[in-house]
């Protein structure tokens, strides 16, 4: 299980976590939502262990995460960053390799796990291209795929976890949804899973479980019919929507209001 | 083995037969060391030069092995010169040894800026050169010309503030500080050298400039042209109230012949005297 | 599942045998090119010596006393010179461009040279004849010394947050520069006239006038720096995703980055030290080798020295046959080829750098 305990960060005199507790199960999705500058990706951050908590403590399977050699957790976890410019002229199924750069393996086995996880991520067409000539949504697909290459679940002895900021954002329709059906699969299959996204609906669909952030506090955490609600969904994204079922009957579905007349602010001041 | 005592066989009776004033394909480096070459009547003999050697005309037609701080070896290894004559301020070091190391013979003249070390320079040239003879006429000739000054000078009690600049084309012009062959020439030349605050030479300051009142402006001839002339020199902040600007006195010499103490410090110094003091009167040789 | 996947993994595998194979072939023709190089440099020069007289001087067994001369004491120690000092550049570039995920990291652009000719000159103005003794060992010491210390100022400046801004990378270039350059004209200042003849060979870069005694410990310095920067090529890699992402790999990055920053020092410090600054060869053959092999950083190193090498041979004997019989800095040329190369980088990448 990853494990934080209200985690606090404090930068200058701004707390952008406030005692956020958060627990990962193996074989679950968790999807965490709220508003721009909430602490999302902070949170992702201290998870991972890229950022170390100014308070509260986070563990993995029972350790500290500070005290996980970089490569045990390495390769215990994965993590794709919300946005990844590669300018070098590298190669896709190189960057998804280096995914495989904490296991300690021959080159043929290397391979077939390189060729698993694009195949997974639906990024095996560019094998043999350039990243930097892909676009957006392709790059992230790649990225996915590196993801995960790094925890292949070649043997069950451990739990992995996998931890997505905004997998889905530079992505179509069809790649968002297969995103998630990725994600959710293999959450199925063990993995503990986080996944910060903005799309409600999405997230509403896939997730087992939400958690709502707002200004550095965790203000809602369980099942999406019991975090998104209206009256949160007033209080944390001041939008008045109505929640109904969703057609599949999998989970609610959020309809934003948008105000018939919604008053313009163009034209209020006078240029002259 | 044997190949090696046949050469160092080859090379002592080849020592032997040709004597050092044989040399007959010469390197000069150094501005001032082809002047004396040329002077001491060997300058036919010479088959490249450095690129300071402009003087006179026919060195400067010359093939020219680069600046003489950043000479290379081989070039010069396939002039096959049979002597390469070098000021002290060739270099790099290295480079020279790697001419002896290709077997050439390498002599170095010794560099001082005043009219002893201009004798010495012409001693040494001439001993290279086999022409020892030459070598002592040239030298006595050039102390006695500076010599003839020198006792024209003692008839006159005034010895001008003399400042010598120097333009390099950026940023300040340098001037000639202490112990720099700019203010030994002008000291024989019966002048004060009016920067006294530094050695060598160094960028002017427009403050320095005016402290030093100068009566007298010593430039190279470039540097003037590059001033605009007198009119351009004078109308410069740093000089437009020194004595030298009121009586618009500045002296213009080809810059080798002031300062590279080649052999003729005599005419230097003759000249230089005569525009500091018009009223000089220097006996006939 | 399996069976989904083995047309992945056969295109895969055919896709790496023929890069694989590709890289090869540039690898040797890399090898070839440098080969070649050398070889002119060893048998080109303004003492015409035929082949045969040349092989000869090489094996000692030559009659020819000029041409053993010329051959062994003049061409061999620069065609070495220029090899250490060519690699050494070029694999210090690839780095420090890996490092900080810019193409236009280049050791002189950014001022790590200027930092390595400004330690040089200390220990000839400032110590002065006093230090002359132990001037082979001080000398690249020093050079090394200046080079991290410029190197090490730059990466605090133009990394934040584990991104890299070409703005501010090129900013504290010019700054890095600026500072070394007055340092350099104070030296000159104050330095005697024999120290100053010794100054214009760090500031225009030369293989000609190379001390033989700085040269053997520069060399060491040269080959420990390109070999264990070799030996990062992985962590390279990774430093191509991002700083954060390469830790998420499980790459001690902080600690790779001071390993990086200070082989880069004495690379191009030993190169400083032994040939003077000479301009963009570390900008121009990693890029050249980058597209020739691609970014995969074990490559990148290995083509990059062999090119590295085979560039700076040819640039010296261009400047050493252009102005018979005198020669020109090589500095000039490799600057008169790395000039406008850069602005061709710059058009190139100008919506991407514009940020």
């Amino acid at each position: 299980m990853l494990i934080a305990e209200r985690l606090g960060v404090v930068v200058g005199r701004r707390w952008l976590l406030d005692g956020v507790t958060l627990t990962v199960r193996p074989g679950e999705l968790v999807v965490v939502l709220g508003p721009n500058g909430a602490g999302k990706s902070t949170l992702l951050a201290c998870l991972s262990g890229a950022l170390p908590p100014s308070s509260g403590s986070i563990t993995i399977d029972g350790r500290r995460l500070a005290d996980v050699p970089a490569t045990d957790l390495a390769r215990r976890r994965a993590v794709v960053a919300q946005t990844n410019v590669v300018t070098m002229p590298i190669h896709a199924e190189e960057v998804v390799t280096l995914g495989r750069m904490p296991h300690e393996e021959r080159a043929a086995h290397t391979r077939n796990v390189v060729a698993a996880a694009m195949a997974a991520a639906d990024a095996d067409d560019f094998i043999g291209r350039v990243v930097p000539t892909l676009s957006g949504g392709e790059q992230q697909r790649v990225h996915l795929a590196r993801a995960l290459a790094q925890v292949w679940p070649e043997d069950l002895s451990r739990t992995r976890y996998l931890l997505l900021d905004e997998p889905t954002s530079s992505l179509d329709l069809a790649h968002q949804a297969q995103v998630m059906a990725t994600a959710r699969s293999l959450a199925e299959s063990g993995y503990g899973v986080l996944a910060i996204l903005h799309d409600l609906n999405l997230a509403a669909a896939t997730a087992d479980r939400l958690a709502l952030l707002d200004d550095g506090r965790l203000v809602a955490d369980g099942k999406p019919d019991e975090v998104l609600t209206p009256a949160t969904i007033s209080h944390v994204f001041g939008v008045t929507a109505d929640v109904v079922e969703r057609p599949d009957g999998r989970g609610p579905l959020i309809v934003p209001r948008v105000p018939a007349h919604c008053p313009s602010r163009i034209g209020q001041w006078s240029l002259s | 083995m044997c190949v090696r005592s046949r050469l160092t066989l080859l090379l002592a009776v080849a020592a032997f037969v040709w004597p050092a004033h044989a040399a007959e394909r010469l390197v000069a480096i150094g501005g001032d060391v082809t002047e004396i070459v040329f002077e001491l009547g060997a300058g036919d003999r010479l088959v490249a030069v450095d690129s300071t050697s402009r003087h006179p005309e026919a060195a400067d037609a010359l093939p020219d092995v680069g600046y003489l701080r950043r000479l290379a070896a081989e070039p010069i290894v396939a002039l096959q010169p049979d002597l390469v004559i070098a000021s002290a301020a060739s270099g790099p070091p290295i480079v020279l040894d790697q001419l002896r190391g290709a077997g050439l013979e390498v002599v170095m003249i010794s560099d001082g800026p005043n009219v002893s070390g201009v004798v010495t320079k012409i001693g040494e040239v001439g001993r290279a050169l086999g022409l020892e003879r030459e070598a002592a006429t040239l030298g006595a000739a050039v102390r006695e010309d500076v010599e003839r000054v020198q006792v024209a000078l003692g008839a006159i009690a005034g010895r001008p503030r003399v400042l010598f600049m120097l333009d390099i084309g950026r940023g300040a012009p340098l001037a000639g500080g202490l112990e720099t062959s700019a203010a030994s020439i002008i000291e024989l030349a019966g002048g004060r050298n009016a920067i006294e605050g530094f050695s060598g030479y160094k960028p002017l300051s427009q403050e320095a400039a005016i402290a030093a009142m100068p009566d007298v402006v010593l430039v190279p001839t470039r540097t003037l042209d590059a001033f605009g002339g007198a009119a351009g020199l004078f109308a410069r902040p740093e000089l437009r109230a020194s004595p030298a600007a009121a009586e618009r006195r500045v002296v213009a010499m080809d810059s080798l012949l002031l300062l590279g103490f080649g052999p003729r410090p005599g005419e230097a110094v003759t000249t230089l005297a005569g525009a500091l003091h018009p009223e000089l009167v220097v006996a006939a040789p | 599942m399996t069976a989904a996947i083995l047309p992945a993994a056969a295109r895969l595998t055919s896709a790496h045998t023929r890069r694989q194979r590709r890289r090869l072939a540039v690898v040797a023709g890399a090898a070839f090119t440098l080969a070649l190089a050398a070889i002119a440099g060893l048998a080109a020069g303004a003492v015409a010596i035929p082949p045969g007289a040349v092989l000869a001087a090489l094996a000692g067994v030559g009659n020819d006393a000029v041409a053993a001369a010329v051959v062994v004491d003049l061409r061999l120690p620069r065609v070495l010179t220029g090899c250490l000092v060519g690699a050494a550049l070029a694999v210090a570039g690839a780095a420090m461009q890996g490092l900080f995920r810019n193409p236009l990291a280049d050791p002189g652009l950014v001022g790590v040279s200027s930092g390595a000719a400004l330690g040089a000159v200390f220990v000839i103005v400032v110590l002065g004849d006093a230090a002359a003794p132990s001037r082979p060992l001080l000398l690249p010491f020093a050079a090394f010394l200046g080079a991290l210390l410029a190197t090490v100022v730059i990466q605090r400046l133009a990394t934040f947050d584990g991104r890299t801004t070409t703005a501010m990378l090129l900013l504290a270039g010019i700054a890095i520069n600026a500072i070394a350059g007055a340092g350099l004209g104070l030296a000159a200042f104050f330095s005697t006239d024999q120290q100053l003849r010794d100054l214009t060979f760090w500031t225009l870069g030369s293989l000609a006038g190379t001390d033989l005694r700085v040269l053997w410990t520069a060399a060491f310095a040269m080959l420990a720096a390109v070999l264990g920067l070799a030996l990062f090529g992985r962590v390279l890699d990774a430093c191509l995703l991002g700083e954060r992402e390469a830790a998420h790999l499980g790459v001690d990055v902080e600690r790779s980055k001071l390993m990086l920053i200070a082989l880069v020092a004495l690379g191009t410090g030993a190169a400083v030290a032994a040939a003077g600054i000479i301009g963009f060869v570390g900008l121009v053959v990693p890029h050249l080798a980058r597209l020739l092999v691609g970014a995969d950083h074990r490559w990148l190193m290995v083509v990059s020295a062999l090119l590295g090498a085979a560039l700076l041979l040819v640039a010296d004997i261009a400047a050493r046959l252009i102005v018979l019989p005198a020669e020109l800095p090589i500095g000039i040329l490799t600057s008169a080829l790395g000039g406008p190369f850069f602005l061709a980088l710059l058009l190139a990448n100008r919506r991407r750098f514009a940020v």
